[in-house]
């Protein structure tokens, strides 16, 4: 009020002017205040959110003498590199092929079936197609770990009756993900809103349907299978049940399976160990940092989760 | 369509659902169908004989598995309402960001815990709880004078410890379903309950958290389901431990969860048939989990 009245004096205007501005600019200087306070308390989620990475990189950079100080050094006092050269190994990088490998070609694979079934089941309508979409969804209610024991069986079966290898092999690993039924629905839902007229247009014109599916339908589902993609291959790569039950020499593991073992190995060597998930991380690091408005959207368009 | 037939007109589609069906049954049907076989099968190594229920039967005095079940079940709700809650919290803090820049820098940032892979993060948060003041949280308690805490190394705190594990890493991932869920309420509602004089919370606990609902339920939902299947942290992050030579799933079976059963059970003691009994004793609480998320938890409404 002493402040509405001193501006009412200033100014010369009436003291119900500088009464009201004077209330304005309280809740502007409240607003502004509450605004510092939001940011404050993100400033410090954030920091707690990256806690654990600041402590995993700053620790693959320091020396071992300073890891092995108690209490820790909250930051390194001298850098070093050693750590990294050692935990990239020649086995280290052969478990990134492996998991490189894996990771696509299941994305390629999941991306064909997913996109060619969900295209017959949205536009083609026939009763065994409905009768197959509902096995589709209520295979989706069973989480993919569970199937692991009966897959492995079935693995072992076709490699004794075929003579085809498929345990530690790059197919074996594969082989579950023939159809996925998570994404053929996700695609099937995609379909489901084109329009038939633009498919008959096509159809008059004489393209086939395998035609019409590539030059017309896919392209406008492009958004939903690159989301489709991004997350399939981010899972995979994380993937470690199925790869353990499948691949049981070290020149098959990928890179999960790999850095579990590296750690049971060197558990004491902290600087050697932060590194190698430090390289472990940084690929889907990148992933993320360049295609990051894809993945969050198709997380909330879809609530996708592995 | 009345007059539906039953395979589409369209050669290329019959060879394509053909295709894909005989491949859904070999890799979807056939292993479920298998499970329930072996179940009932006494099957390690080469040795296969039918023993009836009797593998269910030993699996309800296995005071292991017992264990198991409920250390799932612990942790379950040990992690969902942690991620449950943090998620809104964070989701609520970043929709009051306005300035689109900061925003999206904000969800970015909590979103990444999300999308680095399980099993680096399992092995940095392993380092974290390192039982001597050298791990990260025994030396900020250090710090205020408490602990050192022994973590992983204790059958009292192991199953937490990795409970939080998981509200670290998958709180981002309630937040950006939450913050599409409070994008999706309109702004009129608050300005009406505003003109009303209604206080921040009075917003929140009338306006925000029932139109929230359908939101709440699909994240508590996916949470539950993917918490119960929890492997991973249990494989990378317990066993082998500097201090005591304890194996994976302790100390002292702590941290066994179902799924971890199992695969011990089928893939180092190589008792199929009794881990195909485990598995459809898994799979009928999935079932069970999913007709109740059909039937009780769809939103009956909208606005």
């Amino acid at each position: 009020m002493k402040a509405a009245k001193l501006l009412a004096e200033r100014t010369g205007q009436s003291a119900n002017w500088a009464r009201a501005l004077s209330n304005r600019m309280g809740i502007r200087a409240q607003r502004r205040i509450e605004r510092v306070v939001l940011y404050l308390v993100l400033a410090a989620v954030g920091a707690i959110f990256f806690l654990p990475f600041y402590w995993v990189i700053t620790a693959s950079i320091k020396t071992s003498a300073e890891l092995n100080r108690m209490p820790p050094t909250w930051w390194p006092h001298t850098l070093t590199l050693e750590h990294y050269p050692q935990a990239l190994n020649p086995d280290f990088g052969r478990y990134f092929l492996n998991s490189f490998i894996y990771a696509t070609a299941t994305t390629v694979i999941v991306a064909v079936t997913s996109t060619l079934l969900g295209f017959i089941l949205s536009k083609f309508s026939s009763k065994f197609g409905e009768i197959f979409f509902l096995a589709i969804i209520a295979s989706m209610a069973v989480p993919f770990d569970l199937y692991v024991v009966p897959l492995f069986m079935l693995l072992l079966r076709i490699q004794k009756a075929t003579t085809v290898p498929m345990l530690n092999t790059y197919w074996g690993m594969v082989f579950p993900w023939l159809v996925y039924p998570f994404g053929t629905f996700l695609m099937r839902q995609a379909m489901l809103s084109i329009p038939n007229e633009l498919l008959d247009a096509a159809r008059i014109d004489g393209a086939s349907t395998l035609r019409t599916f590539w030059q017309i339908v896919l392209p406008l589902v492009r958004p939903n299978v690159a989301a489709l993609c991004i997350f399939v291959f981010i899972w995979r790569y994380d993937e470690i049940l199925w790869p353990l039950v499948v691949a049981s020499e070290s020149k098959m593991y990928p890179i999960s399976v790999g850095l579990v073992e590296y750690v049971g190995e060197y558990f004491v060597e902290y600087g050697q160990f932060t590194a190698a998930s430090v390289v472990a991380i940084l690929p889907i690091f990148v992933i993320y940092v360049l295609l990051q408005r894809y993945i969050i959207r198709g997380i909330a368009l879809t609530g996708m989760k592995g | 369509m009345e007059d539906q037939s039953f395979f589409p007109k369209d050669k290329t589609a019959v060879i394509v659902l053909l295709i894909a069906a005989a491949f859904f049954a070999l890799v979807r049907l056939y292993p479920i169908c298998d499970a329930l076989v072996l179940s009932l099968q006494h099957k390690v190594g080469a040795q296969q004989h039918w023993v009836g229920l009797e593998n269910f039967r030993a699996l309800f005095k296995d005071s292991i598995f017992l264990k198991s079940v409920w250390n799932s079940f612990r942790y379950t709700a040990m992690a969902v309402p942690g991620v449950v809650t943090v998620g809104l919290i964070l989701a609520m803090l970043v929709n009051s960001v306005k300035n689109t820049l900061w925003r999206g820098a904000f969800t970015t940032s909590f979103f990444l815990a999300y999308v680095v892979p399980l099993v680096a993060v399992a092995v940095m948060w392993r380092y974290m709880y390192l039982p001597s003041r050298m791990g990260l949280f025994n030396a900020l308690l250090g710090l205020i004078g408490w602990g050192p805490i022994r973590w992983l190394d204790s059958p009292k705190t192991a199953l937490l410890s990795l409970a939080i594990v998981r509200v670290w890493k998958y709180s981002g991932y309630a937040m950006v379903l939450f913050l599409a869920g409070l994008q999706a309420i309109p702004e009129t509602f608050y300005e009406a309950a505003m003109i009303d004089g209604a206080s921040r919370w009075q917003r929140f606990r009338h306006i925000t958290l029932p139109l929230l609902a359908p939101t709440t339920l699909f994240v508590m939902m996916v949470s539950i389901l993917s918490a119960f299947m929890m492997f991973t942290e249990v494989y990378v992050m317990t066993g082998g431990m500097v201090s005591g030579a304890d194996v994976r799933g302790g100390p002292q079976y702590s941290t066994t969860t179902m799924v971890f059963n199992i695969y011990t059970t089928a893939f180092e003691h190589f008792k199929i048939g009794y881990a195909s009994a485990m598995t459809v004793i898994l799979l009928i609480l999935m079932v069970i989990a999913s007709v109740i998320q059909f039937k009780y938890l769809r939103p009956t409404w909208e606005y």
